[in-house]
């Protein structure tokens, strides 16, 4: 208002310094801001880029390329003891979707290439109500790293075979991972998929117990030779299940619970438990037709959870949440 | 009355008046958002710039609100069930609260 008092001229030499000096401020600030790192969300998501050379209009960021299945899933009729969720309860037959990909961010990777193991399974049950829950799994038990920060850098010192092996000799999950065969299965229904994280499962008497997702294929579980390996084309894992479906052959897998003790670490997906403890059982998935309209519109998220399923503070679900819905946003134009 | 009990009474009545201004002055500076059956209700707020909205779980769902715009970014988190997440926009402008988890959870903020 001051400045435009009529009756009090301007005294330029005075207000010069005082804009010079909030312009001074302003420009301080925006490149503090400049210099702030991005959220690890979104860090992720552009590692995942640098490292598969994207991204690609409309792909994912990571498993992009994937075939997408209905069907249905049946309880196992005392999973309902384990967990009052309501996909759980007995005598229901839930309508699911499911979604199998390759691992890499190339929308054509290759199934015969590097990159496309492990491959992935989403699972979304359709509930009353037009609500739906998810389990997000890979074929492969157990997780590189604990913490978004470790993943990003784990990602990040890929590319340079000096730090790569100073990380991973730091980090033995990482170098297990690494180091692990992760064979191409003979078909997307006959590998054997884990859920990363745990997540606390309560019955309706308020009973907790943290778990971990198993799906096992009721087929025998089988991979490719390496001989086989040189016969398949690109894109044998998705011909191969639309063949298997037209033959009218439900795929069917068993959907369990590896049951964490006290002593189990349920806020790490890379500290693996022991193979002796407990599994539940928690019902039967069974695929039979397969919907490729879909797959673009479809979202998965691991904390996509109901009432009798509640995740377990590991950092990592979070960070892979948000990373998943930044993807989800990029491929729908939402930026 | 003694003056004594004239200038505890004045003290009392000043302290009501200052407590009860203080939740007034609250109450008006944000806004309640409830988070129900995987929807925000209602689905557009105005505030004026520096005012709060909170943001109240009343679902059966986790939720994970945030904000990610040019200007302004706001990450709650893990919002369990009965959790209020309070949000304070600086900034005049249209901003978007969305539910990392829940893609069709959208509320349309205006900052004036």
């Amino acid at each position: 208002m001051l400045l435009l008092n009529r009756d009090r001229p301007i005294r330029w030499p005075m207000v010069t310094p005082a804009i010079a000096f909030l312009m001074g401020m302003g420009l301080i600030s925006a490149l503090a801001r400049a210099d702030e790192p991005a959220p690890v969300h979104e860090q992720l998501v552009a590692a995942f880029d640098k490292i598969f050379k994207g991204p690609y209009a409309g792909a994912r960021a990571i498993h992009a390329k994937g075939i997408v299945c209905t069907g249905t899933f049946s309880p196992d009729p005392d999973a309902v003891w384990f967990s009052a969720a309501p996909h759980f309860r007995p005598g229901l037959v839930i309508p699911v979707i499911v979604r199998f990909s390759a691992f890499s961010g190339v929308p054509w990777q290759s199934d015969k290439g590097p990159g496309a193991n492990p491959v992935g399974m989403a699972i979304k049950f359709l509930l009353p109500d037009d609500v739906d829950t998810d389990i997000v799994a890979h074929a492969y038990d157990g997780f590189p790293v604990g913490t978004p920060e470790d993943f990003l850098t784990y990602l990040d010192v890929m590319s340079s075979k000096v730090e790569r092996e100073a990380f991973l000799d730091e980090h033995p999950a990482a170098r297990r991972f690494v180091d692990d065969p992760k064979p191409t299965p003979t078909s997307y229904a006959t590998a054997a998929y884990f859920g990363v994280h745990a997540f606390r499962f309560s019955n309706s008497s308020a009973i907790s117990h943290f778990g971990r997702y198993r799906i096992r294929p009721l087929a025998k579980e089988q991979y490719l030779t390496d001989v086989e390996m040189t016969k398949i084309g690109p894109d044998y894992l998705h011909d191969e299940l639309v063949q298997r479906l037209k033959k009218k052959d439900p795929i069917r897998f068993r959907l369990s619970v590896q049951v964490a003790e006290q002593t189990d670490n349920v806020t790490d997906g890379s500290a693996l438990w022991p193979n002796r403890r407990k599994e539940v059982t928690l019902g039967t998935l069974s695929l039979t037709g397969i919907d490729e309209k879909r797959d673009s519109q479809m979202f998965f998220s691991p904390m996509n959870l109901v009432p009798g399923i509640a995740a377990s503070g590991d950092p990592l679900l979070l960070a892979r949440t948000r990373a998943y819905y930044t993807s989800f946003q990029r491929r729908h134009g939402e930026e | 009355m003694e003056p004594f009990a004239v200038r505890l009474a004045f003290a009392v009545c000043l302290l009501f008046t200052a407590l009860f201004a203080g939740f007034a002055l609250n109450a008006e500076s944000f806004n309640l958002v409830m988070q129900k059956g995987r929807a925000f209700n209602p689905r557009a707020v105005e505030v004026k710039a520096g005012e709060e909205i909170a943001i109240e779980n009343d679902d059966q769902y986790v939720h994970h609100v945030f904000v990610d715009n040019s200007q302004f970014k706001f990450d709650s988190g893990e919002q369990k069930i009965g959790q209020t997440v309070r949000i304070g926009f600086p900034r005049p402008g249209d901003y978007v609260v969305l539910c990392a988890i829940h893609p069709k959870m959208k509320l349309n903020v205006t900052v004036k």
